[in-house]
């Protein structure tokens, strides 16, 4: 198998065991973590339970948390949103330079793809 | 946010927001299908099939350009704003047509079920970069960013965490040009696809990086406080119903307010998805964040019942005609 249908397989596993995580989670534990999701009807439920597959570590953190202080998350402000802004900064300079890398790449490809092509030609 | 979950928090604005978006996706898909299929005959004929996998694909490419660019041309320009205010919709809808175009692929190139459809994204035998697991790849971020949408997940991850996850969008842009880049424009003969190709790269990134400039610029201005109290500037600078942002030497931000002829401060970061309190005006006796209608007490800090947002506020005292602001927060003015 190759390396990728490897990564593949992790990835449907781990998605498998989100699921089971998942299904539990917005069952009964969004009421857990939430007061404001007391009442919630069951399409909000579905609707959050991609999320919980895709995200299943932090949401058993999550409900941990709350099993452990007998209560939902409490409010949090959004303090420190500059190590975020230079983060996001940061992240943009370094796809600029990857996205310029890779299409140079893949433009000389084409053009040497291209000319192996012509030579070929009667 | 603070009051029940609904499936979707549809108001007026977004039904027509997302009508249109609806709307232009299936005008572009039906305009590109069905031209295909008229103007290309003979021996340049392509088949549905291949023509609707196109027509998604550089759909879902253009909605994400436009998702990319709504947030930087917003903090360049508040016209901008009203863009943002449903951008996450916009963000879902990408994710569907992304979906639907990957669908699509992997259907016809391993001929509907006859083949694999693993081997039909990933061909290891071939020597150039796999751009199917770019395609993939990207698919996947999208899938995390379109499920974790919901404001449950804002509230619950906190918006630092959840725009931390949402950052993720950057590469899945990236690996969209590789996509691109690396698989159907290695068999166009037409320049065009090409120079749409560099000139949305050019545009998203510039943007960005511009934007980014302004912001790191901005912090590096921030005032220092002098025995506990930031120097705001001249208290008349802010009139009536509007705000001023001063950000501080460590990079936190408030929002100087006046409302009825008094001066408040609260942090400038809006407790949902940290929009720029301060670009927002007072309505109906609200601060008002700019980007998605949020509202605060100007003094209190905390959102009109029924809802338990709040944000941190800082005391404020003029001295010599300038606005004084305490670093520490609480209390009110």
């Amino acid at each position: 198998m190759s390396p990728i249908a490897w990564i593949l397989w992790l990835l449907l596993a781990y998605l498998a065991v989100g699921v089971a995580v998942g299904i539990p989670f917005v069952a009964r534990g969004v009421d857990r973590v939430d007061h404001a999701a007391h009442g919630a009807s069951r399409w909000v439920r579905l609707l959050l339970l991609p999320g919980a597959a895709a995200l299943w570590p932090i949401v058993l953190a999550l409900w941990f948390a709350a099993v452990q202080r007998a209560g939902p998350t409490p409010a949090r402000f959004a303090r420190g949103m500059r190590p975020l802004r230079l983060a996001h900064a940061l992240a943009w300079a370094v796809a600029a330079v990857v996205i310029a890398a890779g299409l140079a790449g893949a433009l000389r490809q084409r053009a040497q793809s291209t000319a192996a092509i012509s030579e070929a030609a009667p | 946010m603070s009051v029940g979950y609904r499936l979707v928090q549809w108001n007026r604005h977004k039904r027509v927001y997302d009508a249109i978006a609806i709307g232009a996706v299936a005008i572009y898909v039906g305009v590109f299908v069905g031209g295909g299929l008229l103007l290309l005959r003979g021996d340049r004929a392509v088949s549905a099939p291949i023509l609707a996998m196109r027509a998604l694909g550089t759909c879902a490419i253009v909605l994400l350009h436009i998702v990319l660019c709504i947030g930087p041309l917003a903090r360049i320009s508040p016209l901008f704003a009203p863009l943002l205010y449903n951008r996450r919709h916009l963000g879902v809808l990408t994710f569907l047509v992304a979906l639907l175009h990957a669908t699509l692929a992997i259907g016809f190139y391993g001929a509907f079920g006859e083949r694999n459809p693993i081997a039909a994204v990933v061909n290891p035998a071939r020597s150039a970069p796999p751009y199917e697991a770019f395609g993939f790849g990207a698919l996947l971020i999208l899938f995390v960013m379109a499920a974790t949408s919901h404001d449950f997940w804002l509230k619950n991850l906190s918006p630092r965490v959840w725009k931390a996850i949402h950052l993720a969008v950057i590469g899945a842009y990236a690996l969209v040009v590789m996509h691109v880049a690396w698989g159907a424009l290695q068999s166009e003969a037409s320049p065009v696809y090409t120079i749409l190709l560099l000139a949305g790269a050019a545009t998203v990134c510039g943007l960005h990086l511009f934007a980014g400039w302004r912001e790191t610029l901005r912090d590096l201005r921030g005032v220092r406080p002098i025995d506990g109290w930031i120097d705001a500037g001249p208290a008349d600078a802010v009139t009536e119903g509007r705000a001023a942002v001063v950000t501080v030497h460590n990079g936190e931000r408030i929002a100087l307010v006046r409302h009825e002829g008094r001066l408040c401060a609260m942090s400038n970061v809006c407790a949902h998805q940290g929009g720029p309190l301060g670009e927002g005006r007072v309505i109906d006796g609200c601060l008002t964040c700019p980007w998605h209608g949020y509202q605060y007490g100007p003094c209190s800090g905390g959102s009109p019942p029924p809802f338990t947002e709040r944000v941190p506020t800082h005391r404020v005292r003029i001295e010599n005609g300038r606005a004084k602001i305490e670093a520490a927060e609480g209390g009110e003015p």
